[in-house]
């Protein structure tokens, strides 16, 4: 059966970006004045390329000669194409009338095809399939621009996107395009006003329209064209920072950014290593309470909605940074391009606000110091963070401990630097992970052992037994728990946890007792 | 040179061996045959074939291409038309002009006692014994292969 003329079904799938369509692109934002987003673009390039097709089918159709259809009239001598037989032509020798009692006034034409052979064929039909059969099929979805972004949308738009960052007469910014030849200048006189109104707001944040309110532009230009011009000469310009989530363009001064913002904590350092991970997963999963590290590619999954609860290592707890590890990275605010992003936490008990930035190229959050200081947490406290329902905003809160004093594992350290444990009776105001839990009573040594890198300088193993040792020693059975062993290790160089484990299990002087347990065996090796 | 006469299957019928309406032998057996095939014409089509005593031939339209082909008026109408319309079988029509009917609905495609079984809720057996029994009824007989 003939059908309506239709898309071709991988005419969507095969699609590429053409010169043209680059062309169209450069025209409809020249038509339209302002910056679009990609996916304006993709809308109207798609709408344009339906159009485009469905002139070329009917052209195509119409170029190979007049097409048979059943309900015309036609003459001897008359010169058609007939689809069913794939567009052979033929040429009409007779004309009788036909007898039939479904049709009235039926007329049966004789055609010889050119190919020789005669068929007999009705004309005068009103009603028959072929009538339409030259049209376009309305209910085709590949002509239809919702159900091709539906179904095409993301492939389609990384075609675009690819297309357009190559093309350097256009220029992006907050994800909106424009011909780089058509936005306005901004001049230096005006880029320095805007770092002196960020000054005065102690580096921002402030968007865009809150800055040109302050730096008064003399132009006629249209006030999202002078926007997203002001934009490109702020993020071409090293002073400043666009620290906004996706979706909103925020400025900041990038010389008032925090330290640890601009650059990685030392606490947070690490070099990664290689080693196999092959069946180490099946132990991170055995971990008490969930493990979120940003050095890992597996963590406890979450939900994005729910609250998450977040055990403090002491490089975390002491650079007042979160790990940003792949189920957390989804409950922060992230950006299409910004490296860094700036937002809130709100403290959920004493409604007070901090300052936020999510760090993506070093896949930590910031800006926590002060708030672990005012509530006394500890390496091993549990924080809770959520989505707060305001875009952007993220709820923090801890539970207080039930208990003010607990015995807990505290650090001391020796006038060499040697580390040591003791279980002491210490204050605490915050829930803990008891296997995480460390106190710190001499900050300052610790700090000292960070600053010189001391144990940065050694091999991992070494560390690994060394704080193994130490640990054995808080128990009569001498056992060490591997979730103990990485806050542990943790408290004098960054290490994860896959790693602690791929030693514990590979070590010949440490025996493996089963679940998480280890313990160093009989006789050491000499070392 | 002599016609081929007809061959007959020496190969026993089974509950798989196709039947169909054998126009061609029903016409060569039976005189009244069209009289009795306008019996089953609905009502529009009795009044148009009512005072045809001839064969008469229609130039059927195919619904797909529009290519016209001369046809046995009765037949064409009979197959594309009346048999399609709702009541033309019916449960209790006895077990033969069931199966006739069934035929007739279908465009005369060939069908197996089994197929034919499921259709008239009888036992495959009891279709095949009927069909190949020694009158054949209303034209329907194994169709031969060429």
């Amino acid at each position: 059966m003939i059908a309506p003329v239709k898309l071709n079904e991988s005419y969507w799938f095969d699609f590429k970006i053409s010169p043209s369509d680059i062309d169209f692109i450069y025209n409809f934002l020249l038509e339209n004045a302002q910056p679009l987003t990609t996916d304006e673009l993709l809308s109207a390039l798609i709408r344009q390329r339906i159009e485009q097709q469905l002139d070329s089918m009917q052209q195509q159709t119409t170029s190979l000669g007049v097409v048979y259809l059943p309900n015309e009239q036609y003459s001897i001598g008359d010169k058609l194409v007939f689809p069913v037989f794939d567009m052979q032509p033929g040429e009409v020798t007779a004309i009788r009338e036909g007898f039939n009692p479904e049709f009235t006034n039926l007329k049966v034409i004789e055609v010889k095809m050119d190919s020789g052979k005669s068929f007999s064929f009705a004309s005068n039909v009103a009603e028959h399939v072929l009538n339409h059969a030259m049209e376009v099929a309305q209910d085709d979805p590949n002509i239809v621009p919702e159900e091709v972004l539906n179904k095409h949308g993301s492939f389609l738009k990384d075609q675009l996107s690819e297309a357009l960052e190559g093309n350097s007469d256009l220029v992006k910014i907050a994800g909106c395009w424009f011909p780089r030849s058509l936005l306005v200048d901004i001049s230096v006189g005006h880029l320095n006003l805007a770092e002196a109104v960020l000054e005065e707001a102690h580096g921002g944040p402030l968007s865009i329209t809150e800055l040109m309110q302050q730096v008064e532009l003399d132009t006629d230009a249209d006030d999202k064209l002078l926007e997203f011009s002001f934009d490109l000469a702020l993020q071409e310009d090293k002073r400043f920072d666009e620290v906004g989530p996706a979706g909103k363009t925020l400025w900041f001064l990038h010389e008032m950014e925090p330290e640890d913002v601009r650059q990685i904590p030392d606490y947070l350092k690490y070099t990664p290593r290689d080693y196999p991970r092959d069946g180490l997963q099946e132990y991170l999963q055995l971990f008490e309470g969930n493990l979120y590290d940003e050095l890992e590619s597996w963590d406890s999954p979450h939900d994005e909605h729910k609250e998450i609860s977040i055990s403090l290592i002491y490089p975390h707890w002491r650079a007042g940074t979160l790990p940003l590890s792949n189920s957390l990275r989804r409950l922060f605010p992230t950006a299409h391009e910004a490296p860094r992003v700036n937002f809130a936490f709100l403290d959920e008990h004493t409604q007070k606000t901090y300052s936020g930035w999510v760090v993506r190229k070093n896949n930590y959050i910031s800006g926590l110091s002060g708030w672990f200081t005012e509530h006394e947490l500890m390496p091993g406290s549990l924080v809770k963070v959520r989505k707060s329902e305001k875009p952007g905003q993220i709820l923090l809160r801890y539970d207080k401990s039930r208990q003010n004093k607990e015995w807990l594992k505290t650090v001391l350290i020796g006038s060499d630097h040697g580390i040591v444990f003791a279980m002491l009776k210490q204050n605490i105001s915050a829930e803990f992970n008891e296997r995480m839990a460390i106190a710190i009573p001499d900050l300052s040594a610790v700090d000292e052992i960070w600053q010189n890198r001391v144990y940065e300088k050694e091999a991992l193993e070494k560390t690994i037994l060394r704080v193994t040792r130490e640990l054995a020693k808080l128990n009569p059975q001498g056992q060490v728990h591997a979730q103990e062993l990485y806050a542990a290790v943790n408290v004098v160089r960054r290490c994860p946890p896959s790693l602690i484990l791929h030693h514990l299990l590979n070590q010949p002087s440490i025996a493996h007792l089963g679940d998480l347990y280890f313990r160093l065996a009989e006789k050491e090796p000499e070392a | 040179m002599s016609e081929m006469p007809k061959r007959t299957s020496l190969i026993r019928p089974t509950v798989d061996t196709l039947f169909h309406i054998d126009f061609d032998w029903w016409q060569e057996n039976d005189a009244n045959w069209r009289i009795f095939l306008q019996g089953y014409l609905c009502e529009k089509h009795q009044q148009f074939f009512k005072d045809q005593t001839e064969k008469v031939i229609i130039d059927a339209v195919d619904p797909e291409t529009a290519e016209v082909k001369q046809v046995d008026g009765i037949l064409f109408e009979l197959m594309t038309h009346c048999a399609k319309q709702p009541g033309f079988i019916d449960d209790n029509m006895p077990l033969v002009a069931k199966i006739f009917r069934i035929f007739l609905a279908n465009g005369n495609q060939p069908l197996t006692s089994s197929q034919l079984s499921e259709m008239v809720k009888r036992p495959a057996q009891t279709v095949l014994v009927t069909l190949t029994g020694p009158q054949v009824y209303k034209g329907i007989r194994i169709q031969q292969q060429n």
